[in-house]
């Protein structure tokens, strides 16, 4: 990776964030940034160095290293490299960063497997391709993906609302220029290009907000307005919030120009929707929201057998037979991404995860993640409650006495207090709750989730005929 | 002798207060004819190469449930005998032998474990896998003390609570006490009889593993209600009860060859727990669930479709969550195979954790079938006229017009609502509610196994390198900016 630019250089590239009703200019240093900086400058050391370097990094044609999202798999080992790197950073982060670029690389790497397919629909596509994936590879380039019209009023239908969404306005030899709003951009302010996508199946009166296109979060006339920022910090009494914040944002587009060789589709509904439904570009993307869940899975069965130990309830039946919850859910997402890897099959000369698993694995972790939190919850009960302001209270004035009440039953009141405030982050920080809404949405409205499931599933008709033959 | 002569051997089988025959009675013929039809697949020459494998003995085709399995491939054949028989039985017929056979197998390959418990296992079991494998016999578990007073630990139970050696013979063992559930009795041959419990040294007469022949004199099994139908239309219960019983050894001599541990506390807890973690009998268990979700899954769909309810989003939705039980079972049957191990006796298992996984999500995820399926068939499972009204009936005119689904005709709709009432409102259907929710064990107790059979020192390790790379990091950040850009620049 020798011709990329240092984090905070591109960090610095004249990109418009709003927060707290003022643009963040320097955002290493402002306080509600600094510590996902610090954190995401880590990751990236991270492939510079061994062991992890070749964990995360592999060694392209041209014989440079780059971060293996960047990589077409062309067998099921491939597979596995890919979810060994993605588990790195997400164990690296505990799971709670979401958003670590690999999610969105993957849907350009799936696009860029395809282009020959792609380009028979739109003729030039597959150059565009070649040119974003090589630069993002080359570049190491962080981004992450919008692709929703902002919540306005959903009960009416899209084309009767004008305004807001995203759309062209105008366009000329340079390229297009587009004013409206894109929601969630999670992540933005700390990456370097935006991915901006068609969610939703559209009409052609909607032609106008068909597009998808790379946008670099310096372009002009880009506002990204972030939500109020959860970062603390300090790192000991919120271990988590002090360093994982991803920061979600509402892009506004005031006009900006996106040249032509970063607009992939424009004022095209058919292909906006085929860009979307690509299938290496879903399932790859996909692939890594599993292993990032499983890293997150397994902090919370370690946050819940320490809490239980700790408290001398693993005694209990009840309290086991919640662990063993905790547990289930950990190995059916590990089930589930095994069988979707070693069930991977070839598709147009690339590897692929079977469909499947992967939609079942997502969609099961919408409604695990908040069960799980409520078990912490019912595990750690008053003991959550039951620590000092601060940490370092346990040395203060009255330490000796806190340190005589405040032990666990083998750890220290020192060590007891500081797991406490981790689990605490997870479980009722700002943080926390909304990452209990991220699992619960991220994936889209989980009831429409659950029924594409059913619309979609491959083996609908195996099933059907079961029933017929019984007859 | 064929498989119905083979149940004429004596046997004392209880059902209504009069001992039967079970070779005619109605109750029974129907799974008879069942089973008679899996085992025919061993001499099918279309089925037996996946039903079985050839006996190194008989050189006869007998059942893959005591086949070795050295490689992921043997166990996949494994695998695909014991789909084939599910498959045939939607998943309902739960303890066809394969699963008991399967831990016939699982002890006879950990023989050597079990010598310094008794003397005479290694040999015994050698013997009767050979004898159970060639001779095709059906087996079945009874491991369960009647359920008197559960509050009591085993040392303060009633005497006639648990089994036990009254006196020793020549010949063998006589033993008095119950033992329960002894599912599919009527229809084995034998049934392996052990205890769940942690026996005390003053509980030596209870402390045994015994492989008993189902028609032994003074053997009482005594039969739950029938919930066999023979109404045509009742296709699951006309087919698939297959029975459950309380077996009453009254003053039963066992002989010794069927006596493998005696008197051994320590054997028979490890002869449980080796029950409980034996991975080639549970293999067989999470392929039947897979049939069965299966099953319930394709009515629900289908039903769903005929009445054009599967319109509704939250229909959907529902039939979705149906879809991810199966997967996740399939996917950790997957898991389960993929990485499995060679273990000390070169025999090729699968890995414990995914099959532990299915078999606990399977004691949730059936009732979660059934509750689903009652919502969406909804009043529809009552509207059905009291038997199927057929062609040439006078109401069949108005039949057609009123029972008519969205896309299906009357007839269609009212066969897959059949089945579907059969699932969720027969005895047979509740029965099974019940069998899914504690077959493996009291459920909470099975949980509590997986919690604390299960490796946590890799999440105890990702904590405490966690919360110790906190400070790590906090002191050095400025030293670890500079290297980020020593690297890049």
């Amino acid at each position: 990776m020798n011709t990329q630019i240092p984090y905070l250089r591109r960090l610095n590239n004249g990109r418009t964030v709003w927060l707290d009703g003022g643009i963040v200019t320097n955002l290493e240093n402002h306080q509600s940034f600094k510590g996902t900086v610090r954190t995401i400058q880590h990751l990236l050391y991270l492939q510079t160095v061994e062991p992890t370097k070749s964990i995360l990094t592999y060694e392209t044609e041209e014989g440079t290293n780059a971060h293996l999202s960047f990589l077409v798999p062309t067998s099921i080992n491939d597979l596995k490299r890919k979810s060994l790197a993605y588990k790195c950073w997400a164990d690296e982060t505990f799971g709670v960063m979401s958003r670590l670029s690999e999610y969105s690389r993957s849907q350009l790497v799936g696009w860029y497997a395809s282009r020959q397919q792609l380009d028979v629909w739109s003729p030039g596509i597959a150059t565009k391709l070649e040119k974003l994936y090589t630069a993002a590879r080359d570049l190491d380039l962080l981004s992450t993906v919008a692709a929703h019209d902002p919540q306005k009023n959903r009960s009416k239908l899209a084309e009767e609302i004008e305004h807001g969404k995203l759309r062209v306005v105008t366009k000329n030899e340079e390229g297009i220029f587009v004013s409206g709003a894109k929601t969630i951009a999670t992540a933005a302010p700390y990456v370097d290009e935006l991915l901006i996508t068609s969610y939703h199946k559209r009409g052609l009166e909607e032609a106008p907000m068909a597009n998808v296109f790379y946008v670099p979060t310096s372009a002009q006339g880009l506002h990204m307005v972030c939500r109020e920022s959860f970062a603390s910090t300090n790192t000991n009494n919120h271990p988590l919030s002090a360093r994982f914040d991803e920061m979600d944002a509402v892009l506004i587009f005031d006009n900006v120009l996106i040249p032509w060789e970063r607009v992939l589709v424009a004022e095209d509904p058919e292909l906006a929707w085929k860009l979307r439904t690509e299938t290496a570009s879903s399932l790859l993307s996909q692939h890594q929201t599993v292993v990032r869940l499983i890293s997150k899975l397994e902090s919370v069965v370690a946050i819940g057998n320490e809490l239980a130990e700790t408290a001398g309830a693993t005694e209990f039946l009840h309290v086991k037979e919640k662990l063993s919850e905790l547990i289930i859910q950990l190995e059916t997402i590990k089930g589930l991404l095994n069988a979707a890897e070693y069930e991977a099959s070839e598709h147009n000369g690339i590897y692929l995860p079977k469909q499947r698993f992967l939609t079942t694995a997502r969609n099961l972790g919408t409604r695990y993640y908040p069960r799980a939190l409520e078990i912490l919850q019912q595990i750690g009960a008053s003991g959550l409650l039951q620590v000092p302001s601060t940490i370092e209270e346990i040395n203060g004035p009255i330490g000796d006495k806190l340190q005589a009440y405040y032990g666990g039953t083998h750890t220290s009141a020192f060590a007891r207090t500081k797991f406490i405030k981790l689990a605490w982050d997870l479980i009722g920080s700002q943080l926390g709750a909304r990452h209990e809404l991220y699992e619960r949405f991220y994936s889209g409205d989980p009831v429409r989730t659950f029924a594409a499931q059913y619309q979609n599933y491959s083996e609908k008709d195996r099933l059907l005929k079961l029933v017929e033959e019984f007859n | 002798m064929s498989f119905s002569g083979s149940l004429k051997d004596g046997r004392s089988v209880w059902l209504d207060g009069v001992k039967v025959d079970v070779t005619t009675h109605p109750a029974f013929t129907g799974t008879l004819e069942t089973i008679t039809n899996l085992l025919a697949l061993l001499d099918d020459e279309n089925n037996q190469s996946i039903a079985g494998f050839k006996s190194p003995k008989s050189n006869r085709f007998v059942h893959s449930a005591f086949y070795i399995p050295r490689s992921y491939e043997d166990l996949i054949k494994r695998k695909k005998a014991f789909a084939l028989w599910s498959n045939k039985t939607y998943g309902v017929m739960s303890r066809l032998s394969d699963y008991a056979n399967s831990l016939i197998t699982g002890y006879y390959l950990d023989r050597e474990q079990f010598a310094q418990y008794d003397v005479g296992f290694v040999e015994k079991i050698t013997k009767y896998y050979e004898l159970a494998r060639d001779e095709r016999r059906i087996v079945t578990t009874a491991i369960l003390d009647p359920q008197m007073d559960r509050s009591k630990p085993a040392e303060e139970q009633d005497e006639d609570a648990l089994l036990r050696i009254i006196r020793e013979t020549k010949e063998g063992v006589v033993v008095r006490g119950a033992k329960m559930i002894a599912t599919g009795a009527p229809y084995a041959h034998d049934v392996i009889v052990t205890s769940p419990q942690k026996l005390s040294s003053n509980q030596i007469a209870q402390a045994n593993m015994f492989i008993v022949p189902l028609n032994l004199p003074g053997l009482q099994i005594v039969c739950r209600e029938s919930f066999a139908s023979n109404k045509e239309h009742h296709k699951l219960s006309s087919r698939f009860d297959e029975m459950d019983a309380v077996l009453l050894f009254d003053d039963v001599l066992i002989p010794w060859d069927r006596v493998l541990i005696k008197g051994s506390p320590e054997g028979v807890l490890k002869a449980h727990r080796h029950q409980q973690l034996d991975t080639l009998a549970q293999h067989q268990t999470v392929v039947r669930l897979l049939s069965k979700l299966e099953f319930a899954a394709g009515v629900t769909t289908a039903i769903a479709q005929s009445i054009g309810a599967d319109y509704f989003l939250h229909v959907q939705e529902k039939i979705g969550e149906l879809y991810t039980q199966i997967d996740s079972i399939e996917a950790l049957l997957i898991s389960s195979e993929k990485e499995g191990h060679l273990n000390e006796q070169n025999v090729y298992v699968p890995n414990i954790t995914p099959l532990q996984t299915a078999r606990n999500l399977g004691t949730h995820f059936y009732g979660r079938a059934l509750d689903i399926l009652k919502q969406i068939g909804a009043g529809g499972f009552i509207q059905l006229s009291s038997s199927p009204i057929l062609e040439n009936h006078e109401l069949f005119p108005l039949f057609s017009k009123y029972y008519k689904g969205a896309k299906v005709d009357a007839r269609t709709k009212e066969k897959l609502f059949r089945m579907g009432w059969e699932l969720i409102g027969s005895q047979l259907g509740s029965r099974h509610d019940l069998y899914e929710r504690f077959y493996t064990g009291d459920p909470i107790r099975v949980h509590a196994l997986q919690y604390e059979t299960y490796d946590k020192s890799y999440l105890k390790n990702k904590l405490n390198h966690f919360l110790n790379n906190l400070i790590e990091r906090e002191g050095n950040e400025d030293e670890y900016a500079d290297s980020v850009f020593a690297e890049v620049e």
